[in-house]
C-alpha cells in the first residue's frame, strides 16, 4: 500500500468516526466534517454540472441532502460510495427539477472547467498522470467515455452504459478496446 | 445562485444539528417483514380459523406447484430488498439484483403456472373471479405486515421518490402472503395458482400503489421537516 492509498484510508476512517460523531448530534464535529467535505463535493459537482453559475446551488443541495439522509449511513459500511451517491442523488434532483440537459454538455471555453484541486482524491476518483491523460486524449471519443466512466467517474457497468447510451455488452466491448489502445500507446511511448 | 455560501449552509446545519438514529441494518428489516410474512398463515389459523397447511395431494409434489411457490418466493424476497435498499444511498447496485431476483421469481412463478396449464396436471377449474377473489383478499391480508414494516422503513429513511420503493414493497409484502395462501389454499388447479395466487402482487400493485405511495410520501415530507 503507497502513501497515497494510506491517507485515503486514513480519511475515510475519519470521516466515518466524524459522521457516527454527527450522528449522535456533536455539531462542532460535523461541521469539521461538512467543510472538509466541501472541497470534494465540489469537485465532484463540477464533474457533472458544466454551468458554473449552477454548481454552488447544487453543492448546497448537496449538503442539505447529505443533512437530510445523514441517519441513513451506517458505520459498517464504507463512507465514499454513500457520499457519492448522495452527491448524485442531489445532482440528479437537481437536473430533473429544471428539466435543462443542457448541462451535461461541456461549453468549449477552458475557463469553464473544473477547477483542479489539491485534495486527495478518494478511491475510484485518483488523478492522472500527464502520459496517462495524453494517451486518453489520444482514444477515440466513444472508447475514451467508455473508459472515463468506468474508472474515472467510478461508474458501475449498467450505470456507464445508461449515461453513454448504449447496452452494457457494447459498453465494455469499447472499454476493453480502450485499453487494449492505451497499452499499446503507453508501451509505444515507452520503448 | 443563492446569496448564502456553502460555508454559511454548513455552519446553520451544524447549528441545528440533531442527534439521529442511525437506520436499521437491511438484513434486519428484510429478516423482520420475512418472520412476520410467514407468522401470519399459523396467527390467522389459530386465531380466525383460516385453513391450515394443505395435505394429502399429489398436487403438492407437483412441478408446477413448487414452481409457483418457489417463483412467489423469489419474488417476495427479491422485491422486499429492492424495496428496502432503494432508499438508502449507495445500495443501489443491491436494489438493481434485488430486482433482478423479483423479475426472475415472477418469471419462474407465472411458467410454472401455465406449464401446469398445458400440461394438464390438475383442473382447470378456480379460474372464475368468485374462486379466485378469495385467495387474493387473504394474499393482501396476510401480506399487510410485511408491507406495513417495508413502509415504515421507506418513510424513516425518507427515500426521495417513494413510489417505486412503494410499489416494490406492496410486491414483496404481498407474495409473502401468496406463498401463505399457496400453501394453504385446498385447490389442485394450476390455472388458479397462476390467477390467484401468482397474479396477486400484480393486482396489490395496480390496485394500491398510488394511495399507499402519497401516504408515505406524506409521511415521509412530515418526517423531514
Amino acid at each position: 500500500m503507497d502513501d497515497r492509498e494510506r491517507n485515503q484510508d486514513e480519511r475515510e476512517r475519519r470521516w466515518q468516526l466524524w459522521m457516527v460523531a454527527a450522528q449522535a448530534g456533536d455539531s462542532a464535529t460535523y461541521e469539521k466534517l461538512l467543510l472538509e467535505l466541501l472541497p470534494y463535493v465540489r469537485r465532484q459537482v463540477a464533474g457533472k454540472i458544466f454551468e458554473p453559475s449552477e454548481r454552488e446551488d447544487i453543492v448546497q443541495n448537496v449538503l442539505i441532502g447529505l443533512h437530510r439522509a445523514r441517519h441513513t449511513y451506517r458505520s459498517e459500511r464504507p463512507f465514499g460510495p454513500w457520499l457519492r451517491a448522495v452527491v448524485r442523488n442531489a445532482v440528479v434532483d437537481w437536473l430533473r427539477a429544471h428539466g435543462r440537459r443542457s448541462h451535461y454538455e461541456r461549453p468549449g471555453g477552458i475557463g469553464d472547467l473544473p477547477e483542479p484541486s489539491s485534495e486527495a482524491p478518494l478511491p475510484g476518483e485518483e488523478t492522472l498522470s500527464p502520459e496517462l491523460e495524453g494517451a486518453l486524449a489520444s482514444l477515440p471519443a466513444s472508447q475514451r467515455e467508455a473508459v472515463e466512466l468506468l474508472h474515472l467517474d467510478g461508474l458501475s457497468v449498467a450505470e456507464a452504459s445508461t449515461r453513454a447510451g448504449v447496452s452494457p455488452g457494447a459498453l465494455k466491448v469499447r472499454a476493453h478496446r480502450g485499453y487494449r489502445a492505451l497499452r499499446a500507446i503507453l508501451s509505444r511511448r515507452g520503448s | 445562485m443563492s446569496a448564502r455560501t456553502a460555508e454559511d449552509r454548513i455552519r446553520e446545519l451544524a447549528r441545528d444539528l440533531a442527534p439521529v438514529r442511525p437506520i436499521p441494518p437491511l438484513r434486519w428489516v428484510l429478516g423482520a417483514a420475512v418472520v412476520l410474512g410467514s407468522a401470519a398463515p399459523f396467527a390467522a389459523h389459530w386465531l380466525l380459523g383460516s385453513p391450515g397447511f394443505r395435505s394429502g395431494s399429489s398436487a403438492v409434489s407437483s412441478l408446477p406447484y413448487l414452481a409457483t411457490f418457489a417463483g412467489l418466493w423469489l419474488l417476495a424476497l427479491g422485491a422486499l430488498v429492492a424495496a428496502l435498499a432503494w432508499c438508502v444511498p449507495g445500495r443501489e447496485s443491491a436494489a438493481r439484483r434485488g430486482v433482478g431476483v423479483a423479475a426472475s421469481g415472477a418469471a419462474v412463478a407465472v411458467v410454472g403456472g401455465l406449464w401446469g396449464i398445458v400440461a394438464g396436471d390438475g383442473p382447470v377449474a378456480g379460474a372464475s373471479l368468485a374462486d379466485c377473489l378469495p385467495c387474493i383478499g387473504r394474499a393482501l391480508a396476510l401480506g399487510t405486515a410485511p408491507v406495513l414494516l417495508a413502509c415504515a422503513f421507506i418513510v424513516y429513511a425518507a427515500v426521495r421518490r417513494p413510489g417505486s420503493g412503494t410499489a416494490l414493497a406492496l410486491a414483496g409484502g404481498v407474495a409473502l402472503g401468496a406463498v401463505a395462501v399457496h400453501v394453504t389454499c385446498p385447490s389442485d388447479s394450476p390455472m388458479h395458482w397462476l390467477l390467484a395466487h401468482t397474479l396477486a402482487p400484480v393486482v396489490a400493485v395496480l390496485l394500491l400503489t398510488g394511495p399507499l405511495a402519497a401516504f408515505v410520501a406524506s409521511r415521509t415530507h412530515r418526517a423531514q421537516r
